[in-house]
């Protein structure tokens, strides 16, 4: 069952903090702990942090339900404090690398934790970072004075353990457009979509804590046709991924038969998960590092491997990944017939990657699997608990050759067969700063990396300075570092500077400023570039059950546009675009059962020449538990915006493992309704309904989603069954 | 969608038809927090009314009759920019009882070639979910008529709703979205459709501070903000300040027993002052 937050029980800590001297003593008095009773996980916390990782991302570079799908298995499988590295516990989204380190630290120095609100003594855990990392974390162990020291490697369970304790869980959602687009339509003198307008997502798993999972995603998108069709590589859905992954046995500390993530050091190399980029939380997003091989099981499409992939401890501290990957991906493929419409191209080429995952008409159908890579590597890193070094490496290889085309912009896009790919990372503190980086060669010899310094400065202060540079011919096919193109490692020099300030427990000011080129063109931009961008958040607490916050934003950017020269002619070129927003924001939870949301958000774009536009975001939200099985969500939101440059996005509660980041642009309204009912710790039904009401259009949207009216409406529905 | 009845006649002369609403429309439908609507109170404050805790009228937040310890009548009328056909006059009834506040006001407002006449049905409690403090919610059912000369009449149902509660001990938070329905008469002809967030500060109980943000879905974003002072007991001035329209708002208030009477003067920037009076009886 869903545990809300308790935003009126007694705040923990600052009053009575126990010195950090007496800590053992306490220990020695405190003879066993009880583990935390098995509640279920704050999937409230989970949504704010998402939210917070995504509202201000325009998602194009990538599928933040990874992210979503990460945090809610740490909600649900949360971290034992006594026993997790200082990477792991950095991978919750309130606890920075320094303070994650300064939690081990404590732990080496003062033995193990009595109690999860012991973690209040150590600096930087602020009352703000407890309450939002809490749910992510648990106590696992009890407390023995006497206990043997624990050994070298997890042992592995037996086999009568792991079935036993086996939590299966099983999944169906269903989410459908009311209204349809005219790809929907019988028209059978234009293209339509092949399949029904549902969306079809089913997922089995059956999991023993984080240490055994065997896992089986199947999804089906909007106008993919259902169907048993091999030719086409559909079974029934259009994707399917599955995995059976080992963790923490003896030695081996992952292992992955089927789908799986790869993410190491700073992402420069090899990061197939999705990393939130520029948010408002300025300082963590940024200061990232890999966690390793993870099964996958997502709905995204693309990022993933599928082989065999395998972490081996060769020693405590000395870890050993191997990875052996063969998946088909979606391309655009110029067979002969096609040649004369683009000349210069050889025949039977890959031109273009397609990301999208969409199958639906029949050309979407004729790119997918079109293109197979063939993709080995591994990592060796050594770790000390709080630094680590470590080298990755791979090598991939198509089936045949792409060719990106001659298009200038696309100059320096990977071609080829092969692409081989190695870099060094590594993080380390120094005093009250940790300094990590990665620098990498891509094919062709050519250097690129990131590095920068983190630094926990007080309980109230934290900072990250970070240096980026991906050359514009720095090829890196399964990076996704940092950058203002969040994931495009390519194409891009950039620093950046963050910090969060808690001049006062109620009080929070973070903000940061990213500077950046692009040495090369990019699509619609004839020429290099530069850009910058700055944002300032206050944020106060008045009391726990109120948050407000203002937050101003401002971001310039080169982009093409027509320019006259002296002769009047028009030539390309570029120009500078601002776009600036201020938002001020409210959260007040009236009691456990009620809560409200408000936000108001404006926002204008300017661009020399062309008239400013302005776009403008009112909301307001609630969410009422009449009764603990029964949780409702409701929004009404009003945008108003003078086209698609000052368009406005709002964040949505949606259901469980999913989320929603919908744009506007245009004038009109928005409102949903979602029903969560859990009437028992097995099963969760949840449902939502929502429409967008468009003022003086005829028609929403284009090309084959082109729908009649103005009103857009959706239906989704999900049942999850734990047993 | 203009169908059989009284506005089957519309096709010969829309043009004629859509520039009268049309021009109408825009002083019925930015009424609501304006002059046009009732309170002179909240008139004066620059009709920031949504976090107005202790107003009778509920125009811009249904919640606040919640509030009420006592039977409240008020009759408000006012004058639009001075013209005749755009005058206004209206009443309001709030019965507070052990379940709850209930409310009935009619107004009426127009001349006879164009009129536009509200009834409105209110209800509003507070709850207090298990804490030591209340949040009020109120629900408006509000019926539209508007008759043009000639032409005929008709009718539909809006519904409001809005909630209202003190976030800190001299905080009020409200908020109004009005219409949630989208009641129409014909056609396209819409009603006002509006989400407003509002403020009250009350550092002392002679002295406060409101701030309402409006937004109507077919309008710019309105910043509204008054500011009440009492010298005396029995004395209350005010002051007031909107945009999209600009507009300067002014005020006194008496209340002597259970007598209360309230002026006010709005001053918008190109169409000039409207004044607007009214008397309640508090219990």
């Amino acid at each position: 069952m869903p545990r809300a937050p308790s935003p009126l029980a007694p705040r923990t800590g600052s009053a009575r903090r126990p010195l950090p001297h007496l800590l053992p003593v306490l220990v020695l008095f405190t003879l066993t702990v009880p583990a935390r009773a098995q509640v279920g996980p704050d999937t409230t916390t989970v949504e704010q942090d998402v939210q917070n990782a995504l509202e201000d991302l325009d998602v194009e570079n990538g599928d933040p339900t990874q992210l979503v799908e990460r945090l809610t298995y740490l909600a649900e499988n949360p971290l034992d404090i006594n026993a997790a590295t200082a990477e792991e516990l950095a991978q919750i989204p309130a606890i920075s690398l320094p303070l994650a380190q300064k939690i081990v630290q404590f732990r080496e120095n003062f033995g193990l934790f009595g109690s999860i609100p012991e973690l209040r003594t150590i600096e930087g855990m602020t009352g703000e970072v407890y309450d939002r990392a809490r749910p992510y974390l648990t106590i696992g162990k009890t407390l023995e004075p006497t206990a043997p020291s624990p050994p070298r490697y997890p042992p592995p369970p037996s086999f009568r353990e792991v079935l036993g304790g086996l939590q299966y869980e099983f999944i169906e959602r269903i989410t459908r457009r009311l209204d349809l687009g005219r790809g929907f339509s019988d028209d059978t003198s234009r293209t339509t979509y092949l399949g029904s307008p549902e969306r079809l997502y089913t997922r089995l798993r059956a999991r023993f804590r984080r240490r055994f999972s065997l896992n089986l995603t199947l999804d089906k998108d909007p106008g993919e046709p259902f169907k048993w069709d091999p030719g086409t590589n559909t079974y029934g859905y259009d994707y399917v991924s599955a995995h059976l992954a080992l963790a923490d046995f003896g030695r081996i500390k992952t292992l992955v038969v089927g789908d799986f993530d790869a993410s190491f050091g700073q992402g420069v190399v090899l990061w197939r998960s999705f990393a939130p980029g520029k948010s408002r939380e300025a300082v963590r997003p940024v200061t990232r590092f890999g966690s390793g091989i993870r099964p996958y099981g997502s709905t995204e499409e693309n990022r993933f491997f599928r082989g065999l992939a395998a972490t081996v401890m060769l020693t405590p501290r000395l870890a050993l990944s191997g990875f052996a990957s063969r998946r088909s991906l979606d391309a655009s493929v110029l067979e002969p017939d096609t040649t004369a419409l683009e000349p210069g191209v050889p025949v039977g080429v890959t031109t273009t990657f397609s990301t999208s995952g969409l199958h639906r008409t029949p050309t979407e159908l004729a790119r997918k699997d079109a293109l197979t890579e063939t993709f080995i590597g591994g990592d060796v890193s050594f770790s000390t608990g709080l630094a680590r070094v470590g080298v990755v490496g791979y090598h991939a290889t198509f089936d045949r050759a792409v060719r990106p085309g001659d298009a200038p912009f696309r100059r320096f896009d990977f071609s080829g067969k092969r692409a081989a790919m190695i870099g060094v990372y590594g993080h380390a503190p120094l005093g009250f700063a940790t300094f990590f980086g990665e620098a990498a060669r891509a094919p062709g010899n050519v250097f690129g990396g990131v590095g920068g310094v983190t630094a926990q400065l007080s309980s109230d202060a934290e900072a990250v300075v970070l240096f980026r540079t991906y050359p514009k011919d720095f090829v890196s096919l399964h990076g996704f570092a940092f950058g203002e193109r969040n994931g495009a490692t390519q194409n891009e020099t950039g620093v950046y500077v963050g910090f969060r300030l808690h001049p006062d427990p109620r009080w929070l000011i973070s903000g940061y400023f990213d500077q950046y080129r692009f040495p090369w063109l990019r699509f619609g931009v004839p020429r290099p570039t530069v850009g910058h961008e700055a944002l300032l958040v206050v944020e106060h607490h008045p009391r726990r059950w109120i948050t407000v916050y203002a937050q101003a934003r401002t971001e310039t950017k080169e982009a093409g546009a027509k320019l006259p020269d002296a002769g009047g002619r028009l030539l390309d070129g570029v120009r500078p675009r601002t776009r600036q927003s201020l938002r001020l924001h409210g959260d007040y939870q009236f009691s456990r059962a009620l809560r409200f949301r408000a936000r108001i958000e404006a926002v204008r774009f300017f661009e020399a020449g062309e008239p400013d536009a302005y776009g403008v975001l009112v909301y307001q939200d609630v969410r009422w538990r009449p009764r603990p099985w029964l949780q409702l969500d409701a929004r009404l939101a009003l945008f108003d915006t003078d086209g698609f440059d000052a368009r406005v996005f709002a964040y949505e509660n949606d259901l469980l493992y999913t989320f929603a980041v919908p744009s506007f642009s245009g004038r009109g309204q928005r409102m949903y309704a979602l029903a969560k009912i859990a009437p028992d710790d097995h099963l969760t039904l949840q449902i939502k309904l929502a429409a967008t009401r468009f003022e003086d259009v005829e028609t929403v949207g284009s090309g084959l989603d082109e729908t009649a009216g103005n009103r857009l409406r959706e239906l989704r529905l999900q049942i999850r069954w734990k047993f | 969608m203009i169908g059989a009845g009284p506005f089957s006649g519309m096709h010969t002369h829309r043009p004629f038809l859509l520039l009268l609403l049309g021009c109408l429309a825009c002083f019925a439908r930015t009424a609501p927090a304006q002059s046009l609507e009732g309170g002179a109170r909240a008139v004066a404050l620059g009709s920031a009314a949504t976090a107005l805790h202790d107003d009778v009228w509920g125009l811009g937040n249904p919640a606040v009759w919640a509030t009420r310890e006592g039977r409240a009548v008020s009759f408000f009328a006012s004058e639009a920019f001075g013209l005749s056909e755009l005058r206004l006059g209206a009443m309001q009834l709030v019965e507070p009882t052990r379940f709850g506040a209930f409310a009935l006001g009619a107004r009426t407002f127009g001349f006879d070639g164009f009129r536009e006449s509200h009834l409105d049905l209110g209800y509003a409690r507070g709850f207090s979910l298990g804490t030591s403090r209340k949040i009020h919610l109120g629900v408006r059912l509000r019926y539209y008529q508007v008759s043009i000369e000639k032409y005929g009449s008709r009718g539909t149902v809006g519904l409001s709703v809005g909630w209202l509660a003190a976030v800190l001990p001299k905080v009020y938070a409200g908020f109004q979205a009005t219409n949630l329905n989208a009641p129409r008469l014909a056609g396209r002809e819409e009603f006002e459709r509006t989400l407003s967030f509002g403020l009250s500060y009350l550092p002392d109980p002679r002295f406060r501070l409101l701030a309402d943000a409006v937004k109507d879905v077919r309008f710019p974003l309105s910043l509204r903000a008054g500011l009440e002072v009492l010298p005396v007991q029995a004395l209350a001035l005010r002051a007031g300040v909107t945009t999209e329209p600009t507009r300067f708002t002014t005020g006194v208030g008496v209340r002597l027993s259970r007598l209360a009477a309230d002026v006010a003067a709005e001053r918008h920037e190109v169409l000039g002052w409207s004044p607007a009076f009214s008397l309640s009886v508090l219990w």
